[in-house]
């Protein structure tokens, strides 16, 4: 069968990290099917659509639609060309009605001047009512759900005479019944002819939805088949591949005293059908690692908030060292020890303009004044030549920090937190984007730090990572906790896949009618010890 | 830490780049004497030597009658001496910057006399005159005795004041149309000041009370001279009191009570310049300076050299610059003819001299 | 994003580029509207530099400058905006001169203290309430600041034409102080006066504050990063306020030098433009304490430039400031441009 697009040797190399995130891919979709892009974080799907909209370009490689080749410099040549893509994160103007947003970029005009509203409400109108979408064009964004803010994105490609649309990780914030509706909008559309692609890591859903299926994993295309073809598990072992292997030393035994614990958190947000984080529960103990993994969108980020002190929680207690520590400012939380190492290490884990020096004493510059609140300028340079050999980080203590590699940014956070390890550390993605030499050097001062005792948190994506480091697994999926299990050889990458993917469930509530019944089942730890 | 290390080089360099600059004034200013007169009009009747005039307006000509008859003035006695030339500058409305920009037309040194009209200026040149101790000021409508310096001329307000006053009070005790019951008048004023408080308040009520010694006054702070809105609140809420006739002296913001009056039916007394035409039918009595004679006078002494400096003079109506204006078709429209005669009688008695109403220390 | 040697280079070239753009428009400017424009070139170029009087008046008129520059650059460096210059420094100059008119003339030194301590304290808490609606409802600081000083304007008119308003002189005024609190000028026949070179002081030592202290390491990085200040446990709310304090304790300090320094009594209005300049001020020093300095004389120099125009050739004062203006809307669009830009990237 003909192909509706292909995309053929698309290469694309980040200069800023040197990542090379798409390695000679070819994309193949075929006119009116529902065509699913899956993946883990990081495989080059979204790099792959960016470079389709016409966000990024390409190293090398050709993009032909039915059958002539095109040249997608940006998303506006992308819409022209008939593409559309529905962005994970909504751009939509809050104060803006649907009809307002939806036309924002081609306004209909009244004389050279004017918006005319009323052509715009009537447009639109008549796209939701050919593709059967439930939203009036007069409501502001501000006053409809998430679910159907998802709508308008859709209902704004449409009327730009998209014929393919593109959808990245559509499901992510919606509840069961509003993915239910869009699948059905999706049904829908292909009967008019449209073309979908969708990426997604939700192995349900692909079945659920989609004809044939690219699987890609660290930048190349791994397989291509026809759904009906294969079952979640095979998709599932495609996507996640053969493991690296790290041997490292597990925890010793025995001196497992709980030093943070999360009792039941849950963060409900306005306008959000179903809660960002769901009844999380489990304790961080000294001399061990506990181990946080799932796919991006299913409460990672937020969890790493929560524990940070940087959002606050709608319900559920925190506890440090038995003290309730719900809520409390990120000062308090840093000033009871807490070392951190975030996941973005650009905005919120240094501060780019400012030298290397300065970022090396965020959190410790109280120990550098002297009586009058000055700082002790020698004490400081001293402090900053010790971590920089210490931390082998290749960079003058002066420069702004903005102008080092990404590995030489992580190992100065790292010197930061680390110097101010006193019972308790969070590390976020903290390999994410690194070389093998790099990580080596932060997962050594990840167990440096479990032999002193310290309780490590570490939240990762990266399943490898977390078999080799972790001695208790949490794995999330939709927000909430799926399993806990300790380490061990029956604990595999292709078991924590499953978990990851929503296929497995140890705390289902499906029976139950009360999500929050749960808690009880959830409140366990080490039970396969 | 390094850019700021930038930027203190970069304070430096600008340091140096201005330097040459600075040094090259230094230069210049020591060619120049301190004292920066040079030539000095003591010499009487010598025509032949140039004779320099800045005159100074407080504030902005345009808008301002009395500070158009000033430039007017000092023109056509300017115009009369091939030898004579004058610049006008004007000072803007921030009264703090007067004395500074005063003193940078002072220290040029190039104005053998500087002239001004406005009640302020004595007090603002003060200092400066200590400075430059053979600078001369004129200054009309104002009043200073005793600086050798400076030679004044004031008008005589408590005059004007009473002959308005005095229409004002014929007015609040007849049944004209707009008049009422109540014996009260008002002012609406920009702010207070001498002559204000000395002069035109009290002979406005004064000529008031000459009529009916009941008569009140309800006396109105607008706090600037532009904000017609606030005077037009001030109106609304004198007229709601029960005021009929309202003197106004605020300059820009008159119009605001213009409005409030024309509205509600009741009557304005205006101060210094014939401004009948600018609210027909509402201003009911209006009088009148006249500065460009004064001015183009005294500019000729200067000239001359006839001016006494050191001396402040005192201007009567009968001297002919002080005039109430009683023959303008607006005035005989609005006012009766019995009250225009009964007006005129009190009008006629100051001009000539049978009633004496003295200018009050200042 | 790479901030290199080369990067002063290019600031320092754009600076230079937007001031000769600046002036070119003004010549034209002159050239189109005086009909001596040679001579008025000549007296706003070299005007304000060729006698001693203009000189000394040119620093006098910057010292203010200086001071509300000093407390843009403060706001600015935590990320602050504030917009109410204007207001705080009227205010500043009102409260000094209410404390020192009914104080006993003898005594000056301690009069004149508690008399500028009154003006800082008043800026402070007016600048700082904006930083506190900001941290307590997150209102915009940009907003409220301005707000209120608007107000402020009016309230503080009222205090100088009501209750405090000399009526023995004919000038919207308060009554002089005494003249032992008058600031002791230095080079006569001008204004300037001996506060310019505790100004001065007071610019290294916030240069120093800013930089060398912990309480600035906190606010800038702040400025630089809220994110990563919170991130790392700084108290983000304290430095919205702090900030905004310090702020507002310049501009009234600025007020009450105006004051003691030339005036000697409160005007009406006598504020004007002394906050908004201080913006242009702080924007062309790049918020540096001690580019402040070089550039608050800039910009009293094109008003002093201006005004000797005005005074010796056959511009209007109109005519004046819309040159000057057009120089100074020329010079803060290039600053603006830049602090945007850094403005996004630190965001």
């Amino acid at each position: 069968m003909e192909s509706y697009l292909s995309m053929r040797n698309i290469s694309k190399t980040f200069s800023s990290t040197g990542l090379k995130a798409n390695d000679n891919v070819n994309l193949e979709v075929r006119k009116g099917e529902i065509h699913a892009l899956v993946g883990e974080n990081g495989a080059g799907k979204t790099t792959l659509m960016n470079i389709l909209y016409g966000i990024e370009q390409p190293d090398t490689g050709t993009i032909m639609l039915s059958g002539k080749e095109i040249m997608i410099t940006n998303p506006l040549a992308a819409n022209k060309a008939g593409i559309g893509m529905v962005h994970q994160h909504f751009k939509l103007v809050n104060e803006f009605t649907v009809a307002q947003n939806v036309v924002l970029g081609t306004e209909p005009m009244k004389g050279a001047f004017f918006f005319d509203n009323r052509k715009a409400e009537a447009d639109v109108a008549a796209v939701i009512e050919k593709n059967r979408f439930h939203i009036s064009p007069e409501m502001k964004i501000s006053e409809i759900s998430v679910g159907q803010m998802q709508q308008v994105e859709i209902i704004k490609m449409l009327y730009r005479k998209a014929e393919l649309l593109i959808l990245d990780e559509p499901t992510s914030v919606l509840t069961e019944q509003e993915i239910q509706r869009l699948f059905k909008t999706l049904r829908e559309l292909i009967k008019q002819g449209k073309t979908i692609i969708i990426i997604t890591h939700k192995l349900a859903e692909v079945k659920d939805i989609s004809d044939r299926i690219t699987v890609m994993r660290k930048g190349r295309v791994i397989s291509v088949k026809d759904t009906a073809d294969v079952d979640e598990s095979e998709i599932s072992r495609m996507m996640v591949g053969k493991s690296v292997v790290f041997d490292f030393d597990k925890g010793v035994d025995g001196c497992r005293d709980a030093v943070m614990s999360l009792e039941n958190v849950t963060i409900k947000k306005k306008r959000q059908g179903r809660p960002i984080l769901d009844g999380i529960s489990f304790e961080a103990s000294t001399c061990e690692i506990i181990g946080i993994t799932g796919v991006a969108g299913n409460g990672l980020t937020e969890l790493e908030d929560v524990i940070a002190g940087l959002e606050r929680i709608s319900s559920g207690r925190v506890y440090h060292n038995d003290q309730d520590i719900t809520n409390i400012t990120p000062k308090a939380l840093r000033d009871r020890g807490l070392a951190y190492v975030p996941t973005d290490r650009l905005k919120r884990g240094s501060s780019l303009e400012t030298s290397v020096k300065e970022n090396l004493i965020l959190t410790t510059h109280h120990d550098f004044m002297n009586s009058g609140g000055v700082f002790d300028e020698v004490k400081i340079n001293e402090h900053s030549k010790r971590l920089i050999s210490e931390y082998l980080i290749d960079g003058h203590a002066d420069v702004p920090i903005g102008t080092l590699s990404g590995g030489n940014i992580q190992k100065v956070i790292l010197a930061r937190e680390l110097e101010m390890v006193k019972d308790f550390v969070l590390f976020s993605e903290p390999t994410w984007g690194l070389d093998i030499a790099s990580s080596e050097f932060i997962y050594e001062k990840m167990l440096e730090m479990r032999a002193r005792g310290v309780a490590v948190i570490l939240i990762s994506s990266n399943i490898d990572e977390i078999l080799a480091l972790a001695d208790t697994v949490i794995v999330m999926y939709r927000g909430r906790i799926v399993a806990k299990k300790a380490s061990g050889p029956e604990l595999t990458r292709e078991v924590i896949g499953e978990y990851m993917l929503g296929l497995k469930d140890d705390y289902s509530t499906d029976d139950d009618c009360s999500s929050d019944n749960d808690h009880s089942k959830n409140d366990f730890k080490g039970e396969d010890n | 830490m390094k850019s700021n290390k930038k930027l203190l080089a970069a304070a430096v360099i600008f340091l140096l780049l201005i330097t040459p600059v600075l040094v090259f004034a230094g230069g210049q200013q020591e060619a120049e004497p301190e004292a920066p007169m040079v030539e000095k009009e003591e010499a009487p009747e010598k025509k032949a030597e140039p004779f320099a005039l800045a005159v100074v307006v407080p504030g902005v000509t345009a808008g301002s009658p009395l500070y158009e008859q000033l430039v007017e003035g000092a023109q056509q006695a300017v115009d009369k001496y091939p030898n004579a030339s004058m610049k006008v500058v004007e000072l803007g409305f921030n009264q703090a910057e007067w004395a500074e920009k005063m003193t940078s037309i002072v220290a040029t040194g190039k104005y053998d006399v500087v002239i001004s009209s406005n009640p302020s200026m004595p007090f603002v040149c003060m200092e400066l005159a200590g400075q430059f101790p053979d600078q001369k000021f004129i200054f009309v409508d104002a009043f200073i005795e005793g600086h050798p310096q400076m030679a004044s001329f004031l008008y005589n307000q408590v005059e004007q004041s009473y002959m308005l006053g005095y229409l004002a009070g014929l007015i609040t005790t007849s049944d004209m149309t707009g008049a009422n019951a109540d014996l009260k008048i008002g002012i609406v004023v920009a702010q207070e000041y001498p002559a204000l408080n000395k002069m035109m308040v009290p002979g406005f009520l004064q000529g008031a009370q000459a009529v009916n010694a009941d008569i009140t006054l309800d006396y109105r702070v607008v706090g600037n001279w532009y904000d017609a809105n606030k005077a037009g609140e001030l109106a609304k809420s004198m007229v709601d009191a029960g005021v009929d006739v309202i003197g106004v002296i605020c300059g820009g913001a008159a119009p605001g009570v213009f409005e409030v009056a024309k509205e509600r039916n009741k009557y304005v007394m205006y101060w210094d310049d014939n401004s009948y035409a600018k609210a027909p039918g509402v201003i009911a009595g209006c009088g009148a300076l006249h500065q460009t004679k004064l001015v183009s006078e005294v500019v000729e002494d200067a000239i001359n050299g006839k001016v006494k400096f050191g001396t402040g003079v005192k201007l009567n109506s009968r001297d002919g610059y002080i005039e109430f204006i009683g023959d303008d078709p607006n005035y005989l429209d609005i006012i009766p003819a019995a009250m225009q005669a009964e007006h005129k009688k009190v009008v006629d008695s100051i001009m000539s001299g049978s009633l004496v109403l003295e200018v009050p220390e200042l | 994003m790479k901030v290199n040697r080369s990067d002063w280079f290019v600031t320092a070239s754009a600076l230079l580029i937007t001031l000769g753009a600046a002036f070119a428009v003004m010549l034209v400017m002159i050239f189109i509207m005086s009909e001596t424009p040679g001579e008025t070139i000549y007296y706003f170029f070299a005007g304000p530099l060729t006698n001693k009087y203009y000189l000394g008046n040119m620093f006098n008129s910057a010292i203010p400058l200086i001071l509300t520059g000093l407390g843009i650059a403060f706001a600015f460096r935590s990320s602050m905006f504030n917009l109410g210059g204007e207001g705080q420094v009227y205010a500043g100059g009102l409260a000094a001169t209410a404390v020192a008119l009914p104080l006993p003339a003898a005594g000056a030194f301690f009069g004149i203290t508690i008399s500028l301590l009154a003006a800082v304290v008043t800026g402070a808490v007016i600048a700082g309430l904006s930083g506190f609606f900001k941290m307590k409802w997150r209102t915009d600081e940009l907003i409220s600041s301005f707000l209120i000083s608007n107000a402020l304007i009016y309230i503080v008119d009222n205090f100088i034409t009501g209750p405090l308003d000399d009526p023995e002189n004919n000038l919207l005024v308060t009554s002089k102080i005494a003249e032992q609190y008058w600031f002791k000028k230095i080079f006569l026949p001008s204004n300037l006066d001996i506060s310019i070179f505790f100004i001065a002081i007071i610019a290294v030592l916030a240069f120093y504050y800013l930089f060398k202290t912990h309480q600035g390491y906190e606010m800038r990085m702040c400025g630089l990063n809220p994110e990563f200040a919170r991130y790392g446990g700084i108290n983000v709310g304290k430095y919205m306020i702090l900030p905004m304090l310090w702020s507002g304790a310049f501009h009234g300090l600025a007020g009450a030098v105006a004051v003691f320094g030339t005036s000697h009594a409160c005007y009406k209005g006598f504020s004007g433009g002394m906050g908004w300049n201080g913006i242009a001020v702080a924007l062309i020093a790049r918020n540096n304490p001690i580019a402040v300095i070089p550039a608050a004389l800039f910009f009293a120099y094109l008003e002093a430039g201006a005004k000797s125009a005005m005074i010796n050739a056959d511009v209007t004062i109109e005519i004046a400031s819309i040159v000057q203006s057009v120089v100074f809307f020329l010079i803060t669009a290039q600053a603006i441009y830049n602090f945007v830009k850094f403005r996004r990237k630190a965001v």
